[in-house]
């Protein structure tokens, strides 16, 4: 798997359209999401990704968060993964690869200047973390799990188009904005574009400098 | 009881009393303080079982990525709030920075760089110097207490959306309101729009 290049670019970067835009023009005339629709002729509706309510005292000196989702939510989107897996432990869990999954045979997540490793599944196969991506991608279309000190810290769905599937950044978009309900303190999501692929990470709150860190992140 | 006994009680009486009589409803007009605590008469608590609060939602975006962010803050009504004649509850005339803020915190923690992330009504110079400081943290944002929804009306200019918000009852009402508002900033056509309930379901 390809892990060089440049740092995370602007999202219109396959295009040189941005993907709200694009996902539009894909759709023939106008996207609509989130609330109800206003159809006007020539006008494009771009998602608004709502983040976690924050609710302030009577002196907007502190605040809280007022609902968010239960581990049991969390769990379901990330197919029952946890961070601080072990490889072994990961490989349990996902359908399709044995037990048998150990640091030393993992590769090198070139990006990271840490010890960084990764497998990967094909997004196909991935179901159990795929639950609420209703666009289509790409068969190259993957999820990228990334350890560190034998521990997995980053979930990286990486949405590639294909002939089937011209534009795959609804599907990211679907992804993303699953994840956009959790706060930060609990897992960090980001998404990006690099070159073709549509890029959703979701990464340990507690992975210090790996945070910053993005798929093609490190200039060279 | 003596006669005496009974003017005392009276006249202490009147004399408490004196004051509320002498007040007038001035304090009604005046512009609202800074003071997040004294939103004014009583309130309400709840309307059809929902507890009446104020929500101010901001749009921020991700400059980088042209991704925007609803940011909804609920603010606990003091005891002394008010609920407007729209049966609203009133939302701070002013908010503290931090408030913003937080806003702009919010898009941070998913963006690549800090920086990247603005408030969404943008100002006539921000396509030449994209920057915080060519937003308007107060225009980014809509009150529970006027406005149901909030709109975002973006152009592009170079890859970019260069936006602007509004506030309005419906979203097609804040839709326009968005795109008069980018369209009268920017001198071009804003046909990228957005929106969102200003209140969380």
């Amino acid at each position: 798997m390809e892990l060089r290049g440049v740092g995370p670019s602007r999202a219109p970067s396959k295009t040189g359209v941005p993907w709200p835009v694009r996902a539009a023009l894909a759709s023939g005339l106008m996207l609509v999401t989130g609330g109800a629709s206003i159809a006007q002729l020539g006008v494009v509706t771009k998602r608004i990704l709502v983040l976690p309510t924050r609710q302030w005292n009577d002196t907007a000196s502190t605040w809280q968060y007022v609902a968010l989702p239960s581990a049991g939510q969390i769990n379901a989107l990330l197919g029952g993964l946890h961070f601080g897996m072990t490889p072994e432990q990961v490989g349990q869990r996902l359908a399709g690869h044995s037990s048998a999954l150990h640091w030393d045979d993992l590769p090198n997540a070139n990006e990271y200047s840490s010890d960084v490793r990764y497998f990967w599944v094909p997004m196909q196969a991935a179901d159990s973390l795929t639950g609420p991506i209703q666009s289509c991608f790409g068969d190259s279309s993957s999820v990228n799990l990334l350890f560190f000190r034998q521990a997995l810290f980053r979930i990286s769905w990486r949405f590639v188009p294909d002939q089937k599937c011209h534009d795959a950044s609804e599907a990211a978009e679907d992804l993303y904005a699953a994840f956009m309900s959790i706060a930060p303190s609990v897992l960090i999501s980001t998404r990006y574009a690099n070159g073709p692929a549509e890029v959703v990470d979701v990464t340990a709150p507690n992975a210090g400098p790996l945070i910053a860190v993005r798929w093609h992140g490190r200039v060279r | 009881m003596s006669i005496r006994s009974v003017r005392l009680p009276i006249c202490r009486l009147v004399l408490l009393l004196l004051p509320l009589l002498l007040a007038g409803p001035a304090s009604h007009g005046a512009p609202e303080n800074f003071n997040l605590g004294s939103y004014g008469s009583p309130s309400v608590a709840e309307h059809g079982g929902k507890p009446l609060i104020c929500t101010v939602t901001y749009l921020v975006q991700d400059d980088a990525t042209n991704q925007t962010y609803a940011a909804r803050m609920q603010f606990e009504p003091s005891p002394d709030a008010t609920v407007g004649p729209n049966g609203r509850m009133q939302c701070p005339g002013m908010m503290p920075p931090t408030v913003g803020e937080a806003a702009l915190n919010g898009c941070r923690s998913h963006a690549a760089q800090a920086t990247n992330c603005v408030f969404a009504d943008m100002d006539k110079g921000f396509s030449a110097a994209p920057s915080v400081g060519n937003t308007s943290v107060g225009r980014s944002r809509c009150g529970s207490d006027e406005a149901s929804q909030i709109a975002i009306a973006c152009l592009l200019s170079g890859g970019r959306e260069v936006c602007n918000v509004g506030c309005g009852e419906e979203p097609d009402a804040a839709v326009k309101a968005a795109r008069q508002r980018c369209e009268a900033t920017h001198g071009k056509a804003c046909n990228i729009t957005g929106w969102v309930p200003v209140e969380a379901p």
